[in-house]
């Protein structure tokens, strides 16, 4: 007995201890996954790539999982975007930042397999990579003609159809959340190079348990019959970060991130969902020792993303939408059971209301607010007129005071540079960008009035990214990239017509200051150049879309305090904000219409040149103490006391000068 | 020969209080709408004086008014003879040309008749008029952060300030005018003087 106890303790021990490290004990409870291929065999015996439909199908019901989450379909098959959008979704609508569009009608120039295989690295995969709008699997698919779910670009440019047999679909990739080490490298390189159906295996090779081998796919550590304990985990901001922005958790990394259009809501806010202390990163922020904060309150405080943009049938945070519930009732204690909810847990994931995104408006406001949490009643007893600041502004008006990574600010297409990008120009920064000895200085973001969940417009902080970019005069829709690099480039640099345009100093080169459209004369030659490679009646138009900042949150201590930061001259609520040093063929940027955002305020062309945006509260029914102005009021009064002051001094003047020629002629 | 009380205590304290408080917030007031022209105590500071000295000027407005109303003072504000239209007339004849000749005022001056028709008519427009819209508009600006739907009702805020500023910039233009003539007595500081003792000015009129 006793020797059962001497031996039964350290294994004991050894069970208590593994159940209280976190890691360990997120891994641990899941249980074992036997890891099947495409066909329902496990992988160990066919040496074929994993098929997380069927190997975590086995216990949850991936294929309702997919149907609803957003991540996988991307806004396809929802109506709306602009005049020449298919929808408003990643997929379907045009975004100047990937740039290309895949060609749902018209004329093909863009497949699925082509936006696949350069921009699938933020896609999970699931949905439109692996069927068809009408839910036909792309492997059955059959098409003469050149469709989007068909074909791809060639090596040529024209259209060919892709075999989606060989290179497999990309399934929705479980394993890109769920693990705490998925091998992005390993995904995206599979991603670049068509080989869809390797997707999610090569993720796996993170966790050590599959390797890829000349045969196929081989994978130490996984038992005969295919199964394997994976550290299985609710999705940690680093997996959200992997296709979202630049998130770190732990405070001491001294961290450096370049602009990356893979971290989009950095690249487009500026915002970083980090713990440490600024001072403690390794970003090269103005006046970083006097900033002794977090970057992100929240991360701070160990918040996680899904804490906040939690599945919106989670029991644990479920709130049902202010909209379908009934008005007596604060909150509903039935709650699903969790068995139910691993069955079918929705990846539908609740979030607030964004200018940015734009498709599934349904789940607008699905999440718990600020004022979930936080009673910012209590919190506020220091400001003056506290309900009335509370009505007007949203909380990250004040609590996104500054954004402190490099933000994007404007990106121009009119004209390509010799690599066949586009000119992209930051806020905060000068320098290189990708250097991380360039200083960065911190961005104010722009307060624009919006409208939240109750009807209530409030002041919100957005970065405005303004983009140029050539349409076709015939059907407004962008010119693909395919054509503008076929009108400015040639195999080893600019199309000579084009640099002829824009070398001014006539050095044979393009510099950073001539990459430009300056002038009508290149606006000129390179619409020729467009019209000779077919575009029809070429044209530029520039668009400006705004980008909600809600992360970067800082404590009340860094948080806006001052009045007079709003109240008075200089008010951030009337400051202009600058989108771009010119306006590329002097063409003037339109709000992109369907972000929400009123743009109460003027665009225009500032005194030295730049193209910026005055914002002007008023417009917006907004009257603030000390900034706004009442012409007519302090016109009529104004007059008014020189009138009397007027008349106070000449009455005054002629008594005096009476009453000295009065004495004058007494004594005289 | 001891000179006759013209002014009680109580109508000295009110006017004074009056005095101190329109000019606190015209003061602060300014300094609300122009922080960065008016730089006196600070925006925040500003904005709880300004409406520190509202109250006050509420309380000392309805104390006033019981004052005048229960001593049977209010009808030193209202026209009281029958020819006030003639009587205003040589009033301001006598501001626009007898007081550079040095005509005597045409208007004798006593405790129960203290204002002349053209001082009856400036209050009774400030009573009437200035101050309840003043105090209107305050009150509903005020209150925009407790009553918001009810002040859209009244135009909003981008109406009411508008009102509640022009409004101040005519007790300004009313203020110095009112100074003025404080120096149009039988010597330039006799009115005030007066106003400061209660006693009747040295050759008073």
């Amino acid at each position: 007995m006793n020797r059962l106890l001497l031996h039964s303790t350290p294994v004991a021990l050894a069970l208590i201890l593994s159940t209280l490290a976190p890691t360990a004990m997120a891994g641990a409870l899941h249980p074992e996954v036997q890891l099947l291929d495409v066909g329902g065999q496990p992988v160990t015996r066919s040496g074929q790539a994993v098929s997380p439909m069927r190997s975590c199908g086995g216990c949850h019901d991936t294929k309702w999982i997919e149907a609803h989450s957003p991540h996988s379909s991307l806004g396809l098959g929802e109506p709306g975007g602009r005049e020449y959008d298919a929808g408003p979704g990643s997929i379907n609508r045009f975004d100047p930042l990937t740039y290309d569009r895949v060609s749902f009608d018209g004329e093909f120039t863009f497949g699925i397999a082509d936006w696949l295989k350069r921009h699938g690295a933020r896609h999970v995969g699931g949905g439109f990579a692996t069927h068809d709008a009408d839910g036909t699997p792309l492997t059955d698919l059959e098409s003469a003609k050149a469709g989007a779910f068909t074909h791809a670009l060639g090596d040529d440019g024209e259209a060919v159809v892709w075999d989606w047999q060989a290179s497999g679909t990309a399934e929705m990739n479980c394993f890109l959340c769920h693990l705490p080490t998925p091998d992005d490298q390993a995904r995206r390189l599979a991603l670049a190079e068509g080989r869809f159906g390797d997707v999610a295996t090569a993720t796996l090779q993170g966790a050590g348990v599959a390797e890829q081998t000349a045969s196929g796919w081989n994978y130490p550590g996984v038992a005969p019959d295919g199964t394997v304990r994976l550290p299985i985990e609710s999705p940690s901001p680093q997996n959200c970060g992997i296709c979202h922005g630049t998130t770190v958790t732990a405070p001491g990394d001294p961290f450096f991130f370049a602009p990356s259009a893979d971290r989009r809501a950095t690249l487009t806010t500026g915002s970083i969902f980090a713990p440490g202390r600024i001072p403690r990163s390794g970003m090269n922020v103005a006046s970083r020792d006097s900033l002794a904060r977090p970057w992100d309150v929240h991360a701070e405080r160990l918040l996680e993303c899904t804490d906040c943009h939690s599945s919106v049938n989670n029991p644990a945070h479920f709130a049902e939408s202010s909209e379908t519930r009934p008005q007596h009732l604060r909150y509903d204690a039935r709650r699903m059971d969790i068995g139910e909810y691993l069955l079918q847990p929705s990846h539908e994931f609740a979030r607030g209301r964004s200018a940015q995104t734009t498709a599934r408006r349904d789940l607008d406001d699905s999440m718990r607010r600020c004022e979930s949490c936080h009673q910012a009643e209590a919190a506020h007893d220091w400001l003056p007129y506290r309900d009335r600041h509370l009505m007007g502004l949203q909380c990250e008006a004040c609590h996104v005071p500054e954004q402190f990574g490099t933000t994007l600010a404007n990106i121009d297409w009119t004209i390509l540079d010799r690599d066949g990008e586009p000119i992209r120009r930051y806020r905060g920064t000068t320098g290189d960008p990708d250097d991380p000895r360039t200083l960065v200085e911190a961005y104010r973001p722009v307060l624009l009035p919006r409208a939240d969940a109750s009807g209530q417009t409030r002041l919100t902080p957005h970065n405005l990214v303004t983009s140029w970019f050539w349409v076709d005069g015939s059907t407004g829709a962008p010119v693909s990239r395919k054509r503008l690099e076929h009108a400015f480039l040639t195999g080893d640099g600019f199309h000579s017509s084009m640099l002829k345009a824009l070398d001014a100093t006539g050095d044979g080169k393009v510099s950073a200051s001539e990459q430009g459209l300056y002038n009508p004369h290149q606006v000129n030659v390179l619409a020729a150049r467009l019209e000779e490679v077919g575009v029809s009646d070429p044209q530029i138009r520039g668009e400006i879309q705004p980008f909600g900042t809600h992360h970067g949150v800082a404590t009340g201590r860094w948080a806006t305090r001052d009045c007079r930061s709003c109240h008075g001259e200089g008010s951030r609520t009337t400051e202009e904000f600058w989108l771009a040093d010119f306006a590329p063929g002097g063409v003037m940027p339109e709000p992109v219409g369907d972000s929400g955002v009123e743009f109460a305020g003027e665009l225009k062309i500032s005194e030295c040149g730049h193209v910026v945006y005055q914002p002007d509260p008023k417009l917006a029914g907004l009257y603030l103490f000390g900034t706004s102005r009442a012409a007519w009021a302090d016109s009529i009064g104004r007059l008014t006391v020189l009138l009397v002051l007027a008349g106070v001094f000449l009455h005054a003047g002629l008594r005096l000068i009476l009453a000295q020629a009065s004495r004058r002629e007494e004594r005289s | 020969m001891s000179k006759r009380e013209f002014y009680t205590i109580h109508e000295r304290i009110w006017h004074w209080l009056q005095a101190l408080t329109i000019i606190a917030l015209m003061v602060t007031g300014f300094e609300i709408h122009s922080p960065h022209v008016f730089k006196v105590m600070g925006f925040e500071t500003a904005v709880r004086v300004h409406n520190a000295f509202a109250v006050l000027l509420l309380i000392n407005a309805a104390l006033g008014f019981f004052y005048f109303f229960t001593a049977g003072l209010l009808k030193i504000f209202g026209p009281r003879s029958a020819d006030f239209m003639h009587l205003a007339i040589l009033q301001a004849r006598y501001y626009l040309f007898g007081i550079f000749r040095g005509d005597p005022h045409p208007m004798q001056r006593t405790p129960e008749n203290k204002l002349n028709p053209l001082q009856q008519m400036v209050y009774l427009s400030i009573l009437n008029i200035l101050l309840p819209v003043q105090i209107v508009t305050g009150i509903l600006i005020w209150g925009a952060q407790r009553w918001p739907a009810a002040i859209e009702q009244f135009g909003g805020l981008g109406l009411l300030i508008p009102i509640h500023l022009l409004t101040a910039w005519f007790f300004l233009a009313d203020t110095i005018a009112h100074v003025y003539m404080t120096t149009t007595g039988p010597t330039i500081f006799a009115d005030i003087k007066q106003m400061i003792t209660g006693r009747e000015a040295e050759g008073g009129h």
